[in-house]
């Protein structure tokens, strides 16, 4: 069954390791939805939160082979549970006079934060849940989007236990 | 000179593109230090933010090299101040009774969020530019963070042109 699955990865960073780790997806035909790969505190190493689309059978084999990789210090699956995912968005949408009131309720209502607002357009930024951006997205398309850049799911374990 | 770029892509959503982009900066030897991907509105094509280490010239020929790729719909360099750039970073930080009026006092001073609270550790949901959530981490820091996940920049140019 073809399903979504989230990994999480520290990996160490330097040229070369990303571009094994999406080989690995690649080779096995999955289709990576989404990557946020970016240096953890000292800067040697990455952490890497990657999203997945493909078949649940073969997950465990790349998480396996992931965890092959001299590179790959740590690599694993998170399966629901106790475990915060979020995510951030910039949305551009076209403004009109008629409008302007309707889109910053929408904002307010998600908690969201306009960051540029010119005579024509608007820049929202809203961070939470995919879920919570899915519907403001749905909500914001009747109102013209011209763009959209959305970081991909993050996550870490709740407690103080390492991700 | 080395210095950090920004790129921003929009490619086909399919298998082994990435991993050929990514290719093209390992062959040159640059490392990327951050990566954001995500499906644009419809999903049949990818927003990707690079943020990779380099020389100018260096920079210039990758770009122009991942131009030629079949899946690249459009590849530039931002390297003007028109541009907003945002980051989202989440925090797990140690916690003890002492300590916690302080903690709580950055997070608002940052506007930050706090989303798990345990006896012993916090969970930080912060975003804005990079140079604030630098700051806020390196305050952090003297209180023992116990993982970091950030986003990497996003960037989407200001007014109601597309990036």
């Amino acid at each position: 069954m073809s399903k979504q699955h989230l990994l999480s990865l520290y990996a160490v960073n330097k040229p070369g390791v990303l571009m094994r780790i999406f080989q690995i997806f690649a080779r096995r035909g999955y289709n990576v939805d989404s990557i946020v790969a970016s240096p953890e505190m000292d800067g040697k190493y990455s952490r890497v939160t990657i999203a997945a689309q493909g078949d649940s059978a073969n997950v465990g084999q790349i998480v396996d082979q992931l965890s092959k990789l001299i590179d790959v210090v740590h690599c694993e699956e998170h399966v629901g549970g106790r475990s915060i995912i979020k995510e951030m968005a910039l949305v551009k949408v076209l403004l009109a006079p008629e409008t302007r009131a309707e889109l910053l309720q929408i904002v307010e209502h998600f908690k969201g934060k306009t960051v540029d607002i010119t005579p024509t357009s608007v820049i929202i930024q809203v961070d939470g849940d995919t879920d919570k951006i899915d519907a403001m997205i749905g909500l914001l398309r009747q109102h013209q989007i011209v763009e959209l850049v959305r970081s991909g799911k993050m996550l870490m374990a709740r407690g103080e236990t390492k991700t | 000179m080395s210095r950090s770029h920004v790129l921003s892509l929009t490619v086909v959503n399919k298998p082994g593109v990435l991993s050929r982009l990514i290719q093209t900066f390992a062959r040159r030897g640059f490392n990327i230090d951050a990566l954001i991907v995500s499906p644009e509105m419809d999903g049949k094509a990818s927003r990707i933010t690079i943020t990779a280490q380099g020389s100018v010239e260096g920079i210039e020929q990758i770009v122009h090299q991942l131009c030629k790729l079949v899946d690249v719909l459009h590849c530039t360099e931002h390297a003007d101040k028109k541009s907003i750039i945002k980051e989202f970073a989440m925090v797990k930080v140690r916690l003890s009774p002492e300590n916690r009026t302080e903690l709580l006092q950055f997070v608002d001073h940052f506007k930050a969020r706090t989303v798990d609270l345990s006896p012993d550790s916090l969970v930080i949901e912060a975003t804005g530019k990079t140079e604030k959530i630098d700051s806020l981490i390196e305050m952090l820091r003297p209180h023992g963070i116990i993982e970091l996940v950030r986003s990497g920049k996003m960037l989407m140019t200001r007014g109601s042109g597309k990036t």
